[in-house]
């Protein structure tokens, strides 16, 4: 509309915000005189501003510290764990270069994992996963799911602020391997196919990383952590375009 | 901070596990609200604010005091939300929304309708600018404090909440809303 300008726009929002100054406001003023657009423009956005502070709010108060309380002393053991994260931070900060290496090394003989894992076929795999759950993985694990047709391994390795995946599947039939992370908490830096690739598909906006997969494939994801604040990262596998395996990996 | 909170993050630090009954207590309503807001179901924010509090508890060796604990609490359950809506993009219709505690049984039709379209336009909107939106109106937080829980200059904030408002403006603009 003719006289919805982005000045206008401006000084309606501080309008709204209060913070208009007397010039400003005289400017305003002007602008809403010369336009009925403009006028319908800031009419508008004050009714939205009064709905929004006076749309009801939930108050739900529930109460779920025995719930909480129970899960946390179940995992009381990790207490210990959050505790040593200080000590392992400092450990970092002052051996960051030995880690570093040793990490190069712990990320090859992942690497070498990875690929055992895809070339051997009578390969033992663990137990069947649930389709779709949330787990923990310390790094330096390596995560094994499988079906009939297809397996999934996964072994991340978190070098401070880096978290390195090297992701092998081996499948069948062909298969959409997706990576999904909040690209709030994470920035993708790298994908890097080692055995195959049936061809990758990055959206870092987005946080997603979609990998093709049939046969044997491996592949190496860098993500540098953005925040101190643990974000899940997802895996998903489509088959014929429907989701048949769904995780959330807590790393830590 | 006051000084008994502090000492209570200190003491579940140190290894007292139960005293973080007293911080559980305390934040519960406020953590589950945000997230029911951010993801509109009631099943989901339960379960998404217990993760957030036993996440909360397993990292709380990383909190160091820097932000309130209030900050860094919401920003885990900000962050559960939106990682939950990226993967699952299904809200209830508005109608569907809380009515426990609310004043909606006191609203009239035209409230509830206008209410909807409102709700409507807030799912529609990127995770970004619901965030300001739920932290900003409903949450009634000043811009340091939103700030504080999403990592972000209060100079975005204010950025985020005018392309917020434009873009509900926007799709309200698209109903009888006006």
């Amino acid at each position: 509309m003719p006289g919805i300008t982005k000045i206008l726009e401006r000084l309606v929002d501080k309008r709204l915000e209060d913070t208009l100054s007397d010039d400003e406001a005289r400017h305003l003023d002007r602008l809403l005189a010369a336009s009925a657009d403009a006028r319908k423009y800031a009419s508008d956005m004050e009714k939205l501003d009064r709905s929004l502070k006076a749309m009801p709010k939930p108050l739900v108060k529930p109460d779920m510290s025995r719930a909480v309380m129970d899960r946390v002393q179940k995992t009381g053991a990790q207490q210990g764990g959050a505790r040593n994260i200080s000590l392992y931070r400092r450990f970092l900060s002052e051996r960051r270069q030995l880690l570093k290496y040793a990490a190069v090394l712990l990320v090859g003989f992942m690497i070498g994992s990875a690929v055992i894992m895809v070339m051997s076929p009578d390969r033992i795999i663990p137990g069947r996963e649930e389709a779709v759950a949330t787990m923990a993985a310390r790094s330096g694990q390596t995560l094994s799911f499988a079906s009939d047709t297809w397996q999934l391994h996964v072994s991340p390795v978190v070098v401070d602020q880096m978290i390195i995946l090297i992701l092998s599947v081996k499948a069948d039939d062909p298969l959409e391997v997706i990576i999904g992370y909040d690209p709030q908490a994470y920035r993708m830096t790298r994908i890097k196919p080692l055995i195959g690739d049936a061809g990758t598909d990055a959206a870092p906006e987005r946080g997603m990383i979609r990998f093709g997969s049939a046969g044997d494939m491996v592949y190496q994801v860098l993500l540098n952590q953005l925040t101190g604040v643990t974000s899940p990262i997802l895996f998903e596998i489509n088959k014929d375009g429907k989701l048949v395996y769904q995780r959330d990996i807590f790393l830590q | 901070m006051n000084t008994e909170e502090y000492n209570i993050i200190r003491r579940v630090q140190q290894g007292h596990t139960k005293e973080y009954e007293w911080l559980v207590r305390k934040y519960q309503a406020a953590v589950y609200n945000v997230i029911l807001q951010m993801t509109r179901q009631h099943e989901t924010a339960e379960e998404l604010a217990q993760d957030v509090f036993v996440r909360a508890f397993e990292k709380i060796g990383t909190f160091h005091f820097k932000s309130k604990f209030f900050s860094w609490i919401y920003r885990i359950a900000i962050n559960a939300a939106i990682s939950h809506n990226k993967k699952e993009r299904r809200y209830l219709n508005a109608e569907h929304f809380p009515e426990q505690g609310s004043r909606t049984g006191e609203e009239s039709l035209d409230e509830k309708e206008r209410n909807m379209l409102i709700w409507s336009a807030i799912d529609r909107l990127k995770d970004k600018y619901r965030s300001v939106i739920v932290l900003c109106y409903f949450e009634q937080l000043t811009y340091a404090e939103i700030a504080e829980i999403l990592d972000v200059s209060e100079q975005k904030v204010k950025s985020r909440l005018y392309d917020a408002r434009r873009l509900l403006r926007s799709e309200l603009e698209k109903t009888n809303y006006f």
